[in-house]
């Protein structure tokens, strides 16, 4: 029986010119889980809200969308950014926000609240506050706080983009459990649905607000591996080694290549960059006030120009506050920390490095305040090829950029600054396999002239770009070792297809090893 | 101290604090009455963790009883004489009277805030001005955002932006600044807004899962409010102190008598 059914529909924001849906058509069935994938600004935050009346944006709407109910309880709506949606105090008085807003009595509240709390373990969280909670308790209090009215389905736009590795099982954990346990329906955007992807029953691809491709899941993604569409890679990174069949699982990769072989190019150490030290730490101590704990301790390292290092940890493990430190924005109680031609630290926000209405005119201000000559804006741009295009960002406002421009917005000026380190704090969060293939390629720009610390969950994307990994655990750096050293020794802390392939295949861990001689 | 008196309903609680507030007020004409009301102050404030604040303002008071007398000198019996005004007893008195009724409504609110913590406050407010109460909430919630983002963006300015500025450019960073968070927060806020929307809040006939409900205890309190009432209407101002005194002490005759009564069901195990 079919739940959604989207006939021809068309959409056009108020006061926009350009459709930003066009002629959409699909359905969906009970219980059945639909991923909506494309690249960033192809209109699937947009096709999600208006899968549910009450959060749909204004605007013109040709065509129809069928549901089942219109029952406002009936469908629920997780948004990307989990802090920006919670609206309550504690999680207690948010899980109960929305069945005491549909006028349910006071008991059952309080039982549906204990249920629903229990079937996602939260039940030692209710009495806590939400700004207590990590970015991923709160996105599972969010998904609690729309499961508490039962609805027949929850639509999730990009709920993972904002979390770490270990919040997205927990998140996975939690949308298994509705799909097996209670037969919910799933509707899904997201730039990565390796965990997800063995729940995802259909896909629906789109590309600039039209859809390109609408399937069952396997033949989907084997069609776009087939194009050689970067795409495919929001399947995972194990997608791309074989073309006939969908591999979903480090079993499945580690099978396959035993049983079949994969042509690759062994990964090499780096040897760029051998210079002079940009930053040096030695004997670090940092905490943030005199009754609280270390969050570092005994911290000592270098940091070469023309090196990019990668910072990799648990949440709470001290990276973000060990860029804070090396960047002399925070001083250590303890030990000193030496650069030389100073530091830029990018936060997880990005849009948080901008405080003018657009990229140009902040960018302009920057170098008023700093007394840089506004012609580097011009230098910088014909410099780096990748941002050839970035004239067409500048006029537009950095709340109105997708995750990719606007951390290439944010590296462009942190370049224009001209500083010799950039600390990037998880960069590549909600980026799409485009975004993420132009990153890439720009840091390994950057790279020759500057030095690059980067902190992030990803450990394809700090194998991809840094010359060194350093692995922070209880405020201490465990190991420094060159990338490909690093995940060849590591077990848990690397890349799949290392995983998948140690012991068969020596020196590969990346997907774009493969293809090359063996 | 007094953890037990938290138990009791939200509605007893804020009876009980707001009644006491007054009575302090009232009572402070007489040294009689505030005396015994400064000293349980004193007490609950040792036991509950406020010390701290009576030893804070212990300079701003004794200030406050210094300073009266050269302002004030109105008094028969002048102690001595600052350029030809005379230093009264009678005005020292007065300014020991108010520096006592300063220090003792601070203790009390302090010690408020001991038994009814801010959910209860919240609960009772959400039962009487839902809207209110969420708005509110919501707007404590924000300002620990404001105050993560601020942070963030003062980070970044500081990375972006280094060294002396001068006193018109730093006013313009810090300008610049402010809107940038204010802008973030409104950005969030429509989120928040459309997430509040998308979970019925335009809706009418809202519910609240807390609950009344009146017990035993509760009533006690009530009860004791009524009876102190009328002993301060009908009989001598003994009486009223003696009233009085056991009204403030209640929060500690509760706790002493839940100690007992767990003692007593613990014996049993």
């Amino acid at each position: 029986m079919a739940l959604f059914k989207i006939e021809n529909l068309s959409f056009k924001y108020e006061g926009e010119k350009d459709y930003a849906l066009h002629d959409v058509s699909f359905d969906m069935n009970k219980g059945e889980t639909l991923a909506v994938i494309g690249r960033s600004g192809c209109g699937k935050s947009t096709l999600l809200r208006l899968m549910k009346k009450s959060v749909s944006p204004k605007g013109e709407l040709l065509g129809r969308v069928i549901f089942s109910s219109d029952d406002i309880s009936k469908t629920g709506f997780v948004f990307q950014n989990p802090f920006d949606q919670s609206v309550c105090e504690t999680v207690y008085d948010e899980i109960c926000f929305a069945p005491q807003n549909l006028g349910i009595s006071s008991d059952d509240i309080r039982r549906r609240t204990a249920e629903v709390c229990e079937f996602f373990g939260i039940t030692d969280m209710v009495t806590k506050k939400m700004s207590e909670l990590s970015g991923g308790e709160v996105q599972l209090v969010n998904l609690a706080a729309v499961s508490v009215l039962s609805p027949e389905v929850i639509i999730l736009d990009e709920p993972y983009s904002q979390l770490d590795p270990i919040s997205c099982d927990k998140l996975t954990g939690a949308l298994r459990k509705l799909k097996d346990e209670l037969g919910t329906s799933i509707v899904i955007s997201s730039h990565s649905l390796e965990n997800v992807l063995p729940l995802v029953d259909k896909v629906l691809v789109l590309d600039a607000g039209r859809v390109s491709d609408f399937g069952k899941t396997d033949q989907v993604f084997l069609k776009l591996l087939r194009k050689n569409d970067p795409l495919c890679l929001v399947a995972g990174p194990l997608i791309p080694l074989c073309k006939d069949k969908l591999i979903k699982t480090v079993k499945q990769a580690r099978e396959y290549i035993q049983k079949n072989g994969v042509r690759y190019s062994a990964m090499k150490p780096s040897l760029t960059g051998c210079g002079e030290a940009s930053i040096f730490a030695k004997n670090v101590y940092f905490r943030y006030d005199k009754k609280s704990d270390d969050i570092l301790k005994d911290i000592s390292l270098k940091i070469k120009k023309g090196r990019a290092m990668g910072l990799c940890g648990a949440n709470g493990s001290g990276k973000t506050t060990l860029m804070k430190v090396l960047a002399e924005l925070r001083k250590p109680y303890a030990g000193r920390v030496k650069s030389c031609g100073g530091s830029v630290y990018l936060p997880q926000d990005a849009r948080l490095a901008f405080v003018k209405d657009s990229v140009l005119e902040d960018i302009k201000f920057m170098c008023e305040m700093s007394e840089i000559d506004t012609a580097e804006i011009h230098r910088i741009s014909q410099r780096y090829a990748i941002f050839n295009k970035i004239d067409r960002l500048f006029s537009k406002h950095p709340y109105d950029l997708s995750g990719g421009e606007l951390q290439l917005a944010a590296l462009f000026k942190a370049l224009v600054c001209g500083k010799s380190i950039i600390f990037l704090d998880e960069p590549a969060k909600g980026f799409d396999p485009y975004a993420k293939a132009d990153f890439i390629s720009l840091i390994n720009e950057i790279k020759k002239n500057t030095a690059v610390v980067i902190s992030s969950h990803d450990i394809e994307l700090l194998t991809e770009i840094c010359d060194d990994i350093s692995m922070l655990f209880g405020g201490e750096i465990i190991c420094f070792n060159a990338a490909c050293e690093f995940v060849f020794k590591n077990s848990f802390f690397t890349t799949a297809l290392a995983r998948a392939s140690r012991g068969i295949c020596d020196g590969l861990a990346l997907s774009s090893q493969l293809g090359g001689a063996e | 101290m007094a953890l037990h008196f938290r138990n009791l309903n939200e509605l007893a609680a804020v009876c009980y604090c707001f009644l006491s507030f007054v009575l302090i007020c009232i009572s402070a004409q007489d040294f009689m009455y505030l005396i015994p009301c400064f000293v349980i102050c004193i007490f609950y404030s040792v036991f509950s963790e406020c010390f701290k604040t009576a030893l804070f303002c212990l300079p701003t008071v004794t200030l406050l009883i210094l300073i009266n007398p050269l302002f004030n000198h109105a008094g028969s019996t002048p102690l001595f004489y600052v350029n030809d005004d005379p230093y009264t007893l009678e005005a020292l008195m007065l300014g020991i009277r108010s520096g006592m009724m300063v220090l003792t409504l601070i203790l009390w609110f302090q010690i408020s805030f001991k038994l009814i913590n801010s959910n209860k406050a919240f609960h009772l407010l959400s039962k009487i001005l839902p809207t209110t109460a969420l708005m509110l909430s919501m707007i404590h919630k924000s300002t620990n955002d404001l105050k993560r983002r601020s942070e963030d963006v003062s980070d970044c300015r500081k990375s972006f932006i280094k060294g002396q500025k001068g006193f018109f450019k730093n006013i313009r960073l810090l300008s610049t600044e402010l809107l940038a968070v204010s802008q973030n927060a409104l950005e969030s806020s429509v989120i928040k807004g459309i997430s509040m929307k998308g979970r019925g809040f335009e809706l009418k006939g809202k519910t609240t899962v807390y609950k009344m409900k009146l017990k035993k205890d509760d009533g006690i309190v009530f009860c004791t409010a009524a009876v102190m009432l009328l002993i301060h209407l009908f009989f001598d101002a003994a009486a009223g102190v003696i009233s009085l005194c056991i009204w403030l002490l209640l929060p500690a005759l509760y706790q002493t008598k839940e100690e007992l009564k767990w003692h007593c069901l613990k014996s049993k195990i």
